[in-house]
């Protein structure tokens, strides 16, 4: 009897979720017709293997960005702190095991994580602010840290693992960086869906002061997706150096653009409180296959960036118009 | 005389809840028209739809006999009604005469400020009014009250036909009062017509020529005010009681103490003592500015507090945040009800645990068939109206936004529950409901303090009253006897 009313309850959750995601697959819909009509490659077995492994880095990083949406922050640093991990392991490689260089890596990426969480959470300043300024911080700590060079790793001993990472393939078929994102998005979904964190972030988001005034240690709970997001900033700038094969100061760049406009074009809200998690998967793929057949088509670099400007704005007005919907 | 205004069958509905039950009245062009009730008695719904605030379900307005329709706030500015409000509205960086100037036509030539004639033109309206504030004074530098004073200043350049004055007095001093009561006679001398309101009755016998009395969104009576005395108003004003929506109260006394507050001293409150035994309803009445709510949030730990200390069963606590509070036993239920109370996005099941989220979730994962049945038992058992557990509370009524509250409180068990204003903007039914739950916490040996503004309710359900004004315990009632409104009444305004 109980189970029963459970399930036609999931029932209704799912649907809920689908419901609250209309527009983003719409779009998603839309934008695949259009690019299997535009580009006979498109559809391709290898044109989609390659192109799940191109989003790999933003969609790790994404899963962060989300959760830092969720409680109505913003995250600017990400790119500068891919960047910071990505040469910090390039360096390491050359002395340490490739383990313990990439775990370092990502480590240092936490703590850049803890450090916008506590300067937003504990001395208040404003997320843009505060990010913005480790944004900086941590690009002159790439360049700095390199000497504005860039590192090949693939000359020094004992890299074969740090290549599996960046270039292997698991089973023969499934490439690494697209098993972890995949990992990283199914522990994200966990998360966000039946964890503590995850119910606090949308309660911080949705009425920080109702949440506090029920108990709720807001200052805590407010650093951990700040940490969370570090965590997978270092990773995506690990993951991304594997792949490239170099360590460069100036890689990154523009991830955090990517990594908002991908979350906020899966339908979550920039004032905080709403979004599903699924539109992270869906909003990452948007962008990914525009990207995808822009290419394909032979578009060049600076106008598919005049456009990514513009599905910015477009998201941004069309979640405006729901929120103004709601009121 | 000519009726300047005519007001004739306005309706008023917040969802549920009817805020004003088909208002007439007549406004005479010159005279000051007081306008006297309760909180919560419609006064100001009343005048936002004067002031174009807020829009009238039914009804006509007359506006010197043609029928008006007022849109917006800026339609009712063209029509000549202005509003001061309680709290003034101004740019603190700027200077006392640009702030009077700001929205004026003859502020800039040509794109430029011509500083001398704004600052000269801005001086003569000051001395005009007889207030004592230099023109080229930053605001900021300026108090609360002087603020409020400029404004009203503002106000009067745009030779209103109406004024509106909403509680001007509530941060005034007793001089400002006086330079306030100047610039009113003068604008009655000019011929204006005043709307006053406000809760100190002895204002109200000095200046107006009328006072209509309000009361549960009716208009009541209008009494000439010839011969009135304070009695007869507050009779107006509170009417019949209904005592039947209140439970039965159960006998004292309570002897076992559950919370005991001693020398509360913060920048609003001062000195204030008291304890609450288990089982016992506690009711704190008092005006508006009274500082009910910051004694509230300074028990809570919201607020910081100068001197004083707390004893839970006897035991001295620290409390420095809500979450140390609610590990004390503590649970406030607040009066903002959207701002502080429900996470309006998320569903009833979440904001109800919220209330003790620990128990719900093991190593950080959400314990799922506990949290659920728990829910829906609770949503059963105080009748929240919602086709699921899952229904945002954005989606609910005021009553039922308020019971989701009460289920979150009853989840965090507390051993103390603050009720800060729990039946405001919600209908009679789940009124009656919410105070039946109130007996029932009680009755469990749960210590209840309500925090309201509705005397009636506050005497209906509190085992003993204690009385706020400006901050400090003016009375403490603790004979059922004792507690009429006529007492609370003479606590709350006493000497002033």
């Amino acid at each position: 009897m109980a189970g029963k009313k459970e399930e036609t309850k999931e029932l209704s959750g799912f649907s809920q979720a689908l419901k609250s995601q209309m527009i983003p697959l719409a779009v998603l819909v839309l934008i695949i017709v259009i690019s299997s009509a535009a580009s006979p490659v498109f559809l391709t077995k290898s044109n989609f293997e390659n192109l799940v492994l191109q989003m790999a880095v933003s969609m790790i990083v994404s899963c962060g960005m989300f959760t830092i949406l969720l409680t109505g922050g913003i995250d600017l640093s990400v790119g500068s702190v891919a960047a910071v991990a990505g040469v910090m392991a390039s360096t390491w490689l050359e002395s340490h095991h490739w383990a313990a260089a990439g775990f370092m890596a990502v480590l240092v990426g936490t703590l850049f994580g803890i450090l916008n969480g506590l300067l937003v959470s504990k001395l208040k300043v404003a997320p843009f602010i505060t990010t913005l300024g480790t944004m900086y911080f941590a690009r002159g700590m790439a360049y700095w840290f390199t000497s504005a060079k860039t590192i090949q790793w693939t000359g020094f001993d004992n890299v074969a693992g740090f290549k599996m990472l960046g270039g292997g393939r698991l089973f023969g078929f499934l490439p690494v960086p697209t098993l972890i994102w995949i990992l990283v998005f199914a522990l994200t979904v966990i998360l966000i869906k039946f964890s503590k964190f995850g119910r606090i972030c949308y309660a911080i988001g949705g009425n920080e002061e109702a949440a506090r005034l029920s108990g709720i240690k807001t200052g805590f709970y407010k650093v951990l997706p700040y940490a969370f997001t570090g965590l997978l900033a270092g990773l995506g700038g690990v993951v991304l150096a594997a792949r490239l094969g170099v360590g460069s100061p100036a890689s990154g760049d523009g991830l955090e653009m990517d990594c908002i406009t991908a979350v906020v074009v899966g339908g979550t809200s920039l004032s905080g409180g709403s979004g599903n998690v699924l539109g992270i998967l869906i909003g990452a793929f948007i962008l990914a296959i525009i990207t995808n057949i822009l290419n394909l088509c032979n578009v060049p670099a600076y106008p598919q960036q005049m456009l990514k400007g513009a599905i910015i704005i477009a998201a941004v007005i069309l979640s405006t118009i729901k929120e103004k919907k709601k009121q | 005389m000519n009726r300047i205004l005519s007001l004739k069958g306005i309706e008023k509905y917040f969802q549920a809840v009817h805020a004003l039950k088909k208002i007439d009245l007549d406004i005479y062009e010159g005279e000051t028209l007081a306008l006297v009730g309760e909180n919560g008695a419609g006064k100001s719904t009343l005048m936002k739809i004067l002031t174009g605030a807020h829009k009238k379900d039914a009804g006509t307005i007359l506006l010197n006999g043609k029928e008006t329709e007022i849109g917006s706030p800026l339609q009712a500015k063209r029509l000549g009604i202005y509003q001061a409000y309680q709290r003034a509205e101004y740019v603190p960086e700027l200077t006392v005469a640009e702030n009077i100037f700001l929205g004026e036509k003859g502020y800039t030539k040509g794109g430029f400020v011509p500083w001398k004639a704004v600052y000269a033109k801005a001086q003569q309206s000051l001395d005009e009014y007889g207030l004592p504030i230099r023109a080229k004074t930053k605001m900021k530098d300026l108090s609360v009250a002087q603020c409020q004073l400029v404004t009203i200043v503002k106000m009067l350049r745009q030779n209103p036909r109406i004024v509106i004055f909403d509680e001007p007095t509530a941060v005034l001093s007793d001089n400002e009062v006086d330079i306030l009561f100047r610039m009113i006679e003068q604008i009655q001398a000019a011929g204006t017509t005043i709307i006053y309101i406000s809760h100190r009755l002895e204002e109200i016998f000095k200046i107006s020529h009328r006072v209509a009395v309000m009361r549960d969104g009716a208009m009541v009576t209008v009494l000439e005010n010839k011969n009135l005395t304070n009695d007869m108003l507050v009779n107006h004003m509170l009417g019949r009681k209904l005592t039947t929506m209140f439970p039965q109260k159960r006998k004292g006394p309570f002897p076992e103490e559950a919370i005991r507050i001693e020398g509360f001293t913060n920048e609003n409150i001062h000195d204030i003592s008291f304890r609450v035994g288990k089982g016992e309803i506690l009711g704190i009445v008092g005006l508006v500015g009274s500082k009910r709510t910051e004694l509230a949030r300074a028990i809570y730990g919201i607020d910081r507090l100068e001197s004083g200390s707390v004893y839970m069963e006897g035991t001295p606590v620290k409390i420095r945040s809500p979450y140390e509070a609610i590990k004390n036993g503590i649970f406030l239920a607040p009066e903002d009800r959207k701002g502080e109370g429900v996470v309006a996005e998320r569903s009833i099941k979440e904001n109800v645990t919220y209330g003790d989220i620990n128990r719900f979730f093991s190593f950080g994962m959400v314990k799922r068939r506990q949290e659920t049945e728990y829910v829906n038992e609770i949503k059963e058992q105080i009748h929240i109206k919602a086709p699921s557990i899952e229904t945002l509370c954005r989606q609910l009524s005021g009553g039922n936004q308020q019971k989701v509250v009460v289920a979150k409180a009853l989840t965090a068990k507390p051993k103390v529950l603050i009720f800060d204003e729990p039946t405001q903007g919600i209908d009679v039914g789940a009124k009656a409901e919410i105070y039946t739950l109130i007996h029932q916490l009680a009755g469990q040996g749960t210590a209840v303090i309500v925090i309201s503004s509705e005397t009636e309710e506050a005497i209906g359900i509190a085992d003993r009253l204690l009385v706020m004004r400006e901050g400090r315990i003016s009375g403490m009632l603790t004979e059922e006897q004792d507690m009429t409104s006529e007492n609370i009444i003479a606590f709350m305004y006493r000497s002033n």
